[in-house]
């Protein structure tokens, strides 16, 4: 049996809402990106930077960074204990499981802090 | 695991309504690296007028285009089943006729959605 050490929010309950909460802002962030792209698809250097550089942007960037931290740590999670378990894997799922674990969330912490610096302007 | 379960409990095929469910799944895999993708990309054309005309030139490659591509197709079902899962979470369209329908629209209208994602970047 797998116990949700590893779960995000440490609760199924809180996970399950974090999931639905986190889609939201993906979604809208994903569409308001690609409708200012498809409404100025010749957009300069400059036109793209004063669009991500505003402020607006900026947080709507950040909180959309944090809510793939959420979404896709819990989307993981639950691919993770789905299918890395004692039944395809034996006595290897336990270990297994927990490096994959890892593995994901060295790169969620990645693609945040980098997001991050692109975003506020460090890179 | 129990050998002798009954057989009838065993999956023989997939209904619409489970295709549609697993790519949802497969869609949100591959789009944890897509995301990587497109931070990269964000990053090229956000840091200075070089690396603009940098992406520029590696976007009119064709590996790269086709990497955009899967990632936005990937990207327009995930949102698509992801509105239909939040649907079904207020039991809309969650009898079976119902759902076998949303699966249905969630496949034309990713198909739909698929080819201006390809007429846009290509």
């Amino acid at each position: 049996m797998v116990t949700s050490i590893t779960s995000f929010g440490r609760s199924g309950l809180s996970d399950f809402l974090l999931q639905r909460a986190s889609a939201v802002v993906l979604g809208l962030y994903a569409l308001c990106v690609v409708s200012w792209l498809l409404l100025n698809p010749q957009a300069s250097y400059e036109e793209l930077g004063w669009y991500f550089g505003s402020l607006p942007m900026r947080l709507f960037s950040t909180l959309a960074l944090f809510s793939l931290l959420a979404h896709a740590w819990i989307g993981m999670w639950t691919v993770g204990t789905d299918y890395i378990r004692k039944l395809m894997f034996g006595k290897y799922a336990t270990i297994l499981r927990l490096t994959y674990q890892m593995v994901v969330s060295l790169i969620l912490a990645s693609y945040i802090i980098w997001g991050l610096a692109i975003v506020w302007g460090v890179l | 695991m129990n050998t002798q379960r009954p057989v009838n409990l065993k999956i023989t095929s997939l209904p619409i309504t489970a295709v549609v469910s697993i790519t949802h799944r497969i869609t949100g895999l591959f789009l944890f690296f897509g995301t990587g993708y497109l931070i990269y990309l964000l990053q090229l054309v956000l840091s200075s007028e070089e690396s603009f005309a940098s992406a520029k030139q590696i976007m009119s490659g064709n590996i790269a285009r086709i990497g955009l591509w899967l990632t936005l197709v990937a990207l327009a079902y995930h949102v698509i089943a992801g509105v239909k899962h939040l649907l079904l979470d207020l039991h809309v369209g969650d009898t079976i006729r119902a759902a076998r329908l949303g699966s249905w629209v969630t496949l034309i209208v990713t198909l739909v959605l698929a080819v201006f994602a390809g007429v846009w970047v290509w």
